[in-house]
């Protein structure tokens, strides 16, 4: 592991940056250090970002990284000070050789002292429940009942040419608005349209048109 | 699955992510929506972040998903590469599900499709691959055909010097393309304005040859196809090319299409053909050993 890191730290640094090459072989750096053993982990609220900002520090200085230092240490240090402070500027930082940055005692005790919203996909329900409840103006709400009203009639006068049935508001509301989602195969057995009628038709003309009508919903200042 | 066995990155979902993905779902009609929307946001902000750290140019200043009517009606989750006028489509992948799904008005300008997958905890995801932009339209794709993310560093190197024709209609240009009339001063009176034609015109550089002019005329037609003629001229105060130039169109894969070669007093080179929107052709300026290539998306 330790040979391939060096290995690879050296492919790194043998292109120039922005190249292809050196960009790549990033890649396979920053899979190699993810697995590796040691590096830091804490429940620290600013932990995740601090994590982020590192793999782009790492990135950015593989060059000035000395070779002769454990690579772990390296990383963990400007870790470990990124958890503490995420908004200063990395000028700001000094590597201290092979001292570790900040006592782990300490950025556990802080990060308890800090409430840490946990984020799963089955809270998500949930979340979003209370939070749009909350929120009196939707601008989402507002654009489907756009869609659902049709004020100026747009949609429905955006129809197959051999049936008016067929038009942009029906489509828009069993391809976006529908749960779950239908798909155009199934709108075309249903309505007994050729499928390949039906994908140009929405690709054409309803997509279009329904892009001209988003524009209407402006975002808030 | 292929990718259970090879190597992925995962990347860390900042809090910023997350205050992004609840404010853009809390505006959403329903919960199902507001969850699309919630896991999209949370897919651009992870894909912008291992750019980030790749240092490859990215901003959401102009992304769909970013807009509150865009994002509500289509399931949209782009993310605009500007040094290539091109999107990439970050596609939420939940657990459980082994294929991409592509939705049809995320076909548009698109440079291709990175698989981002999601786990129950929304801490940290990881991204499964690339799919490059391709024609044929499957709506869902298996997670096996997706390729590795040294593609993606592949298609965005190639995407850097692919010149896009549509945008000329909009009169977006590269500095390099100049007003024809600028280069070649005869023709300045034989340049008829026409609507739904633009031309513009490069200076082609080589080691110790004259220069080149290339010129690109495109004509939008009511098919919706665009029709493109291109001229290569001397540049200056030169009458001729250079016997044996050849110049050859090639077709998406390299392959040579059409090609014409320079005699011993040949004025200019015209190459005539008509395109379909996002087909790319490149253009090949050969003299002897040397040859430079110009490659365009329409």
């Amino acid at each position: 592991m330790e040979e391939e890191l060096r290995r690879l730290i050296a492919e790194v640094r043998a292109y120039p940056s922005s190249s292809p090459q050196r960009r790549k072989a990033l890649n396979k750096l920053l899979m190699l250090t993810q697995k590796l053993r040691g590096i830091y982990r804490s429940t620290h609220p600013n932990y995740l970002d601090a994590l982020d900002r590192t793999f782009e520090w790492v990135c950015k200085n593989i060059d000035v990284f000395n070779l002769e230092r454990s690579y772990v240490v390296w990383f963990n240090g400007y870790l470990k000070w990124r958890i503490r402070d995420l908004y200063i500027s990395d000028n700001e930082y000094i590597p201290s050789l092979d001292q570790p940055v900040a006592n782990e005692d300490e950025l556990r005790t802080l990060g308890e002292t800090i409430a840490h919203p946990k984020f799963s996909l089955s809270g998500i329900d949930l979340l979003l429940k209370t939070e749009q409840e909350e929120q009196r103006q939707r601008q989402g709400k507002a654009v489907w009942e756009y869609i659902k009203q049709d004020p100026a009639g747009k949609l429905t006068q955006c129809h197959l040419q051999k049936d008016p049935q067929c038009h942009c508001q029906l489509l828009a509301q069993e391809i976006l608005l529908h749960d779950p989602p239908k798909k155009i195969a199934q709108i075309a057995r249903e309505l007994n349209i050729k499928n390949q009628t039906l994908y140009s038709h929405w690709n054409r003309h309803c997509i279009p048109l329904l892009r001209e009508i988003a524009l209407i919903f402006e975002p808030k200042p | 699955m292929k990718h259970i066995n090879s190597q992925l990155l995962t990347v860390p979902l900042k809090q910023q992510a997350h205050i992004y993905a609840q404010q853009f779902a809390a505006e959403q009609a329903t919960i199902e929506k507001g969850k699309q929307v919630y896991l999209n946001t949370l897919a651009v902000c992870a894909v912008r972040s291992y750019l980030q750290w790749l240092a490859i140019e990215n901003t959401v200043a102009q992304s769909e998903c970013w807009h509150p009517g865009f994002r509500a009606i289509f399931n949209v989750a782009d993310l605009d590469l500007p040094q290539l006028g091109k999107k990439l489509e970050c596609i939420p992948v939940l657990p459980g599900q082994n294929a991409l799904v592509i939705p049809p008005e995320a076909i548009e300008n698109r440079l291709g499709y990175v698989g981002v997958q999601f786990r129950e905890e929304l801490e940290e995801v990881e991204l499964l691959g690339f799919l490059p932009a391709q024609k044929t339209r499957h709506e869902a794709i298996p997670l096996t055909q997706l390729k590795s993310l040294d593609d993606l560093i592949d298609t965005i190197e190639r995407g850097e010097w692919v010149e896009n024709l549509r945008q000329w209609f909009e009169g977006v240009f590269q500095l390099e393309w100049q007003p024809v009339e600028s280069l070649v001063p005869s023709l300045r009176l034989k340049t008829i304005p026409r609507q739904n034609t633009v031309s513009r015109g490069k200076i082609m550089h080589w080691e110790n040859k004259p220069e080149l002019i290339l010129v690109v005329r495109i004509t939008k037609t009511t098919l919706g196809k665009v029709e493109v003629c291109l001229r290569i001229y001397p540049y200056g105060d030169i009458a001729h090319l250079l016997p044996g130039l050849q110049v050859e169109l090639l077709d998406e894969l390299g392959t040579v299409c059409m090609e014409q070669q320079a005699g011993k007093k040949t004025n200019w080179i015209q190459l005539d053909f008509s395109c379909q929107p996002d087909d790319i052709f490149g253009v090949r300026i050969s003299l002897g050993e040397m040859s430079m290539t110009e490659q365009f998306i329409v």
